[in-house]
């Protein structure tokens, strides 16, 4: 009895153990896409007024995670970056005091950030340009919080990579960051017609 | 940052691009769709070769998994993650096909449930659609078609028996007992694989 409870045992576990083990995955033979594709350009989505495009309708969402996102990698990577590097002697502009091993190394990367910078700058400033520069003070709530903590982030990670300027990370996310700023004010469109006030900062 | 945080910010990016996709596919962007379709393709035609155990019919209906998730993607409020919802989108497109499939045999053939919920024998797969396959799925393929629909939902799926009860509209002790059944038969195909195997040994 106890030999049949053992045996039991032992096929039960193995089936979970097989179990745990299946792919999550598998290929079908075929391209599935081909058919797909063929299929949804004739189905209406549920939900979406096709007729009518709503101009105004802005989805925020994204931001809104891509600044969490953002701030939370930035929250973790400066809670856990190392002692040296915070014990770093900063001026008052936050800058990294002299160190004469590093004086060309960090050249490339401080020059890549201020590529970024450039680029990012010039993008933002000739599409609120192009937009006839909207008061942005008109725009919903909404919107602003999501642009005003995308640009708080990005200011944050420029001041991260002052200490760590060589991080790889930290400018890719610079990068990711200026393009979900760049994103967002793509939305400013439907608020170009009707300006009448004058360019602010963000 | 160390491996471990990188790897958190790469899950963080992939799911905020994930976001993004489907925000864009709200919107009716088929570009967006075919990402979301590169993402998730594989997963859902694994979850249909398991419960429809035929290659034809699961990729037809993988197929028709997405043509349904395009047409119901704003029905997605983002309160459960989005490979879960696609997976219960896609457990009920398998569920009415199967249904549709068995009106039309009771139709032509008269034939009806009896019994333990109408597995009226054990599926016979070709060899050459198992080839590749691990050793459980060829098993799982075996099973009789209602005891797989509820093994793969509860053991592979991770649902309930209360919640497969009301997807395939019978009684809760209904799906424990086709669950049972399934593991017995299991069990039994991969002992005896195991015995040929130290046979052969």
């Amino acid at each position: 009895m106890s030999k049949l409870t053992s045996e039991q045992e032992i096929s039960e576990q193995l089936l979970a153990e097989k179990v745990a083990s299946l792919p999550d995955e598998m290929e079908p033979q075929r391209d599935l896409w081909l058919g797909i594709e063929r299929a949804i350009q004739s189905k209406p989505q549920e939900g979406l007024d096709n007729n009518q495009p709503d101009k105004k309708v802005v989805h925020f969402a994204p931001y809104a995670w891509a600044a969490s996102v953002v701030v939370a990698v930035l929250v973790t990577w400066l809670s856990f970056k190392s002692p040296m590097q915070s014990d770093k002697p900063l001026t008052a502009n936050n800058q990294i005091t002299e160190q004469p091993s590093k004086s060309t190394e960090p050249l490339v990367s401080e020059k890549l950030v201020t590529v970024l910078s450039d680029n990012f700058s010039e993008q933002k400033q000739s599409m609120l340009v192009s937009y006839g520069q909207p008061d942005l003070k008109q725009l919903p709530v909404k919107m602003q919080e999501q642009l005003l903590q995308l640009s708080q982030a990005r200011l944050a990670i420029k001041k991260a990579l002052k200490d760590d300027e060589n991080n790889v990370d930290l400018l890719n996310l610079l990068r990711f960051t200026q393009q979900q700023e760049l994103n967002l004010l793509q939305q400013l469109l439907p608020y170009s017609t009707d300006n009448t006030v004058k360019l602010q900062t963000i | 940052m160390n491996s471990s945080q990188v790897i958190k910010a790469q899950s963080l990016f992939a799911n905020a691009q994930e976001e993004q996709w489907i925000a864009q596919a709200k919107q009716g962007s088929q570009p967006a769709f075919h990402k979301l379709y590169q993402l998730h393709y594989k997963r859902i035609y694994a979850l249909c070769w398991r419960m429809l155990a035929d290659k034809d019919s699961a990729e037809d209906v993988c197929q028709e998994v997405f043509v349904v998730l395009w047409q119901k993607i704003n029905n997605f409020r983002g309160e459960s993650k989005f490979s879960t919802w696609l997976h219960s989108v896609a457990s009920n497109v398998v569920l009415g096909h199967l249904r549709k499939q068995k009106n039309w045999l009771q139709r032509v053939f008269s034939i009806e449930d009896q019994g333990n919920g109408g597995d009226l024998h054990e599926e016979s797969v070709p060899l050459e659609e198992t080839s590749g396959l691990e050793e459980l799925d060829k098993h799982i393929a075996k099973l009789p078609e209602r005891a797989r629909i509820v093994f793969v939902l509860f053991a592979v799926e991770g649902y309930r028996h209360e919640e497969i009860a009301s997807m395939l509209n019978m009684a809760v002790g209904s799906s424990k007992s086709q669950y049972h059944r399934a593991k017995t038969l299991l069990k039994k195909w991969l002992k005896e694989e195991d015995v040929v195997g130290e046979a052969n040994e």
